[in-house]
């Protein structure tokens, strides 16, 4: 994995830099003009201008791990795909999140998904999803926390969760593995209580 | 609650009946009128097919007209706040919005774009955002972002201001009540509860100091 510290204020450089060092051993520091996925760059944000000269470098989604003075950044710069932020308030907890997550991601136990709808956005963890099932052109996902319909091929989610404990069991339905309670020979009940259908076809991915 | 709070306006079928008709009656006198005007011409005496033409080109101008107007009955975004939930309904797409019409005339249940219980939202912070509609007129609407219990992170952002002050009050109220942490760092509730002041020039003179701050 390669890392980029894009942070002028050297004590708090220090700081995750240590941190770094301390929770992840398998990482490169680099510069932008070096940049290599997998990339995970801290960068330091006053205002939202401050991302636009970044607009050069093409950085992939989900590489930004922001460090900012006020919560509502947080939801301004969504359409930005950060991976995560740090906020100056809840520096360590912000951090020890972030640094969590840089973890699951490199051992595909996690990942993070933005979704955009129209002018709102909604992101959220891969863990958190329970199944997606495919409506009319669009997608309706369904997690612990609510459910959102986004504009999206299933072809296109599966490709990015497939690694991450997802699998298609119809070809209107991903699941997420963790939440599969019992198997039957048509359908597949999760956790929640939920009944989806499955195709002899997907059966033996399960 | 035993009633849904609504912010924004749903869409109105009668209204669209309304509209139809007073396209349909304008269309046909203008129609009737160029015909009228069309047919004592030279040109139209020597090419008998040119009015032909010219009913075919009305005939296809006037569905288009009618098409438009259908599919702007699922335009509309608004918020509903139920008893146990947050729904913000709207489209994302060409299809959606004709799908959602289609659902809207046939009285059939229409998916919400997002849908979260408030058992679930930990924080909902209030931002402001400016919105422009067809005819250069500018507005305000308010932003819901909403840090959930999982982590997840929301920002719903209408990009309609046709709401009553009073049902965003109710909504907020409603939500603050259910143990949701509220943040309003440019004090938008003031706004929407002045009475000297129209939210819109609120908003502005929050716009103006912001950029002083910047």
């Amino acid at each position: 994995m390669n890392i980029i510290y894009d942070i002028n204020n050297q004590e708090l450089k220090k700081k995750i830099r240590d941190k770094m060092n301390q929770d992840i051993v398998d990482f490169h520091e680099i510069t932008y003009q070096q940049m290599v996925e997998p990339i995970v760059i801290f960068k330091c944000i006053n205002h939202e201008k401050d991302l636009a000269r970044l607009k050069k470098y093409h950085i992939p989604p989900h590489s930004l791990i922001l460090i900012i003075q006020s919560g509502e950044l947080m939801f301004q710069l969504l359409e930005y795909y950060p991976l995560s932020y740090i906020r100056m308030d809840y520096f360590d907890i912000d951090l020890e999140k972030s640094i969590q997550l840089i973890k699951d991601i490199h051992n595909q136990e996690d990942n993070i998904m933005t979704f955009k709808m129209k002018h709102s956005y909604v992101q959220m963890k891969c863990s958190q999803i329970y199944y997606i099932e495919s409506y009319q052109h669009y997608l309706m996902i369904y997690t612990h926390s609510g459910e959102y319909k986004v504009r999206e091929k299933l072809s296109k989610a599966i490709e990015t969760l497939k690694g991450f404990g997802f699998v298609q069991v119809h070809r209107s339905y991903i699941v997420n593995k963790r939440f599969i309670e019992k198997v039957y020979s048509d359908k597949i009940v999760l956790n929640n209580l939920v009944h989806i259908p499955m195709s002899k076809k997907y059966k033996l991915d399960i | 609650m035993n009633k849904e709070i609504l912010i924004g306006k749903k869409p109105n079928i009668w209204k669209l009946l309304i509209k139809i008709i007073i396209t349909t009656v304008t269309f046909y006198i203008f129609f009737i009128i160029n015909l009228t005007m069309l047919k004592d011409t030279k040109f139209a005496n020597e090419n008998p097919d040119f009015l032909i033409g010219m009913k075919w080109t009305f005939i296809v101008v006037y569905m288009i007209i009618l098409f438009v107007l259908f599919t702007g009955l699922s335009l509309k975004q608004y918020i509903i706040i139920y008893d146990s939930s947050f729904c913000f309904y709207g489209n994302d797409g060409f299809i959606s919005q004709i799908v959602d019409a289609f659902l809207i005339l046939f009285h059939k249940e229409r998916k919400s774009l997002i849908e979260i219980p408030i058992k679930e939202i930990k924080k909902m912070t209030l931002l402001y955002n400016n919105v422009e509609t067809f005819y250069y007129f500018k507005g305000h609407s308010i932003v819901y972002c909403m840090e959930l219990k999982d982590h997840s992170i929301v920002k719903i952002n209408p990009d309609s201001f046709d709401f009553s002050n009073e049902s965003i009050l109710k909504g907020i109220e409603y939500i603050k009540n259910q143990g949701v942490e509220l943040d309003d760092p440019y004090h938008l509730i003031q706004g929407l509860q002045s009475q000297d002041m129209k939210f819109g020039d609120y908003v502005d003179k929050v716009v103006i100091n912001n950029e002083h701050h910047l």
